[in-house]
């Protein structure tokens, strides 16, 4: 038996059964051709007579191309047999808390891990538009620079682009976090990561106790290029299995211009014909048929939504890139993470006015909405004037008045890495904030002041019962300050007590 | 056109495995090499340096069908074509028991022209596991005839048999 793929026999029943062979006749790193094998179909299982298994690309009247998921190279004249099988990967909550390859081998060392015996095809198409439905739930990450300025939704499809080692990959541990904490199914697909990132990303995890909602699946960088291009899709397939098994799922992708890397690679290597920057033709086909697979879907266990974050790096804030400019067409929106804002010290980096929520919005309600104007506009007006004040002209002191305020809200949005702050809790420190409550109250947004609030609330005290009974009695923001007025030094006094 | 190929019949059907095929390949090559490399050697006298064999059966066709040594776009047709022909033979593979002897590997080749016709050669693997029989591997299909496999099937098939005789 294979011990990637369950329920696979050896290459000797293949042949028996099957009763068709092939030679490998040419061999490039991950990709062989190989000669025989008459009936052979697109997508299929091959064996090679070393118990190593590929995958068919293509084929012409020759030859039959063949992606190898094996390190060791496969030599000149070894038999190949046709399985009649396809990809598929195994599924099911054995997975939780496990970090695994494509094929649902362990990665890192585990305790007593027994693979599912589901398996699920890896390649199924997108649900079509009946069984989609209007994106109507916000999707909470944690942190006030999203969840008040550019909120995401459940089923949406967001595009996490920047410079690298600005903060992405931070950002979206925390995200996956704030979901996993509210009980929710995160799969995280690192592709072609360094072995220590993915340790590190797994004990981030185990050290706030929601690896039981997380489930890691990822190659390291020297592990095969066939394998590494198969994580998002394995991902996809996994999360697609929880989605109809009644959750909502967030896909975290980490990154997509890596797997178009692979891909192109093994693409290359398969002759097809270079297209820009030497990707193939179908590199837009290949990640957008990926995407499509996520969304919010009606199912028979109600409304249940697969939401994935993809990453993509960019070369110095380059935005214009091949599969970056690719990737937003795909998506709902993208969060720019901007390598200035990083070097001013600014965390999370994401810049308000590059970045795009195309379904988030209509996911807020009316006193979300107000706010997120409220900090829109206030951003929109300090910038300007902060580029006016670099003239050095004089400012009114209701200029002056706008960029105090606005550093205040900038330094509000500010956030410690493994903090996720709940998002009732940020409308309310906002409110307050806005109110000058906060003033002189010597509360930093980042430091055990939050931190404490934050556990305050999540006690479940009266105090959350409160503060959610307020912000979902009120209607615009207007009311939020005048409630503020009266009962925000009580609140405040709750909270830090 | 026809009488272009039919010339070279003898020489493919005395062909019968790819060893054959691979040695009298190679005389080709070397010959149209020294041939082109000189316009004042023979080629009578460059077929003096390749096996006797394969230098008689050169000579016969170009006996037989009154082909000149002498005309150099003549000889270099020749050979241009009987290169390509050879290129185009198909292999049947066949895996036997026991190491085969001439008149054996010309008896295969003789049922398979009866049977197929002619442009196939055989490759010829010893493997003394099969214990008799024959796999045979052509054109990516692979059918085992062999001894062993007769005696796994019928294990499998009778085992409930087999164990209680033995029982």
């Amino acid at each position: 038996m294979f011990p990637g793929i369950i329920n696979m026999r050896d290459f000797k029943y293949y042949l028996d059964s099957i009763s068709e062979i092939g030679f490998v006749e040419e061999a490039f790193s991950a990709i062989v051709y190989v000669s025989g094998l008459p009936k052979v179909k697109t997508d299929e299982l091959v064996m090679f007579e070393t118990g190593k298994i590929g995958l068919v690309l293509s084929f012409d009247s020759d030859l039959v191309e063949v992606l190898v998921f094996s390190k060791e190279p496969i030599g000149h004249g070894t038999k190949v047999v046709r399985t009649n099988e396809f990809l598929r990967v195994p599924v099911g909550v054995e997975l939780f808390g496990r970090t695994i390859d494509p094929f649902g081998n362990p990665l890192t060392k585990m305790e007593a891990y027994k693979k599912p015996v589901e398996l699920r095809g890896i390649n199924t198409p997108a649900p079509g538009i009946l069984s989609r439905k209007t994106i109507n739930r916000q999707l909470e990450t944690g942190i006030p620079a999203v969840d008040l300025i550019i909120p995401l939704g459940f089923g949406q499809r967001e595009l996490i682009i920047g410079d690298r080692k600005t903060g992405k990959s931070n950002f979206l541990m925390q995200t996956i976090l704030c979901q996993a904490k509210q009980k929710h199914i995160c799969v995280y697909a690192a592709i072609g990561k360094k072995r220590l990132d993915i340790k590190i990303a797994e004990e981030f995890f185990k050290k706030h106790g929601v690896f039981g909602q997380i489930i890691i699946i990822a190659t390291g960088f020297d592990d095969p290029i066939g394998l590494s291009y198969l994580v998002p899709f394995s991902a996809m397939t996994i999360s697609e299995y929880f989605r109809d098994a009644g959750y909502d799922v967030l896909l975290v992708l980490d990154d997509m211009t890596t797997h178009a890397k692979f891909y192109r690679e093994i693409s290359l290597l398969g002759k097809k014909f270079p297209g820009r920057n030497s990707y193939p033709g179908d590199i837009f086909y290949t990640h957008a048929k990926l995407m499509e697979r996520a969304g919010n879907f009606q199912t028979s266990k109600g409304e249940k939504a697969i939401t994935c974050l993809s990453a993509a790096e960019t070369i110095q804030g380059d935005l214009s890139g091949y599969i970056q400019t690719n990737i937003m067409s795909m998506t709902d929106g993208h969060l720019y993470f901007d390598s200035d804002l990083f070097a001013k010290g600014r965390r999370p980096a994401i810049n308000p006015f590059l970045s795009v929520t195309r379904v988030g919005r209509q996911t807020q309600s009316a006193l979300k909405r107000s706010i997120n104007r409220e900090i829109f506009s206030l951003l929109t007006i300090a910038e300007k004037m902060q580029n006016f004040s670099h003239f050095g002209a004089e400012l009114t002191e209701s200029s002056k008045t706008t960029l105090i305020v606005s550093e205040k809200v900038i330094k509000f949005l500010d956030q410690g890495p493994s903090t996720t702050m709940p998002i009732n809790l940020q409308i309310l420190l906002f409110s307050m904030l806005w109110s000058n409550i906060l003033k002189n109250r010597n509360i930093e947004p980042i430091g055990t002041d939050i931190e404490k609030m934050i556990d305050k609330y999540n006690s479940g005290s009266t105090v959350k019962k409160d503060i959610d009974e307020i912000i979902e009695g009120t209607q615009s923001f207007n009311d939020m300050l005048r409630i503020m007025a009266e009962k925000g030094e009580g609140l405040l006094t709750n909270l830090k007590s | 056109m026809k009488r272009d190929v039919s010339i070279y019949f003898d020489i493919i059907t005395s062909l019968k495995t790819t060893k054959e095929v691979e040695s009298f390949a190679g005389e080709i090559d070397t010959l149209m090499l020294k041939f082109f490399e000189s316009e004042e050697v023979s080629m009578v006298k460059m077929l003096d340096s390749i096996s006797e064999d394969s230098s008689l059966k050169i000579r016969q066709v170009f006996a037989k069908n009154n082909l000149d040594f002498n005309n150099r776009d003549t000889v270099s047709k020749f050979f241009k074509t009987l290169r390509e022909l050879i290129g185009k033979l198909k292999v049947i593979k066949i895996v036997l028991a026991f190491d085969p002897s001439t008149k054996t590997i010309g008896n295969i080749h003789n049922f398979i022209t009866e049977l197929l016709g002619i442009g196939y050669i055989l490759e010829i693997e010893v493997f003394q596991e099969i214990l008799a029989g024959a796999i045979v591997i052509f054109n990516g299909k692979y059918i085992d005839f062999s001894l062993k496999k007769r005696i796994e099937d019928t294990f499998k098939e009778k085992a409930d048999q087999i164990v209680s005789a033995i029982g």
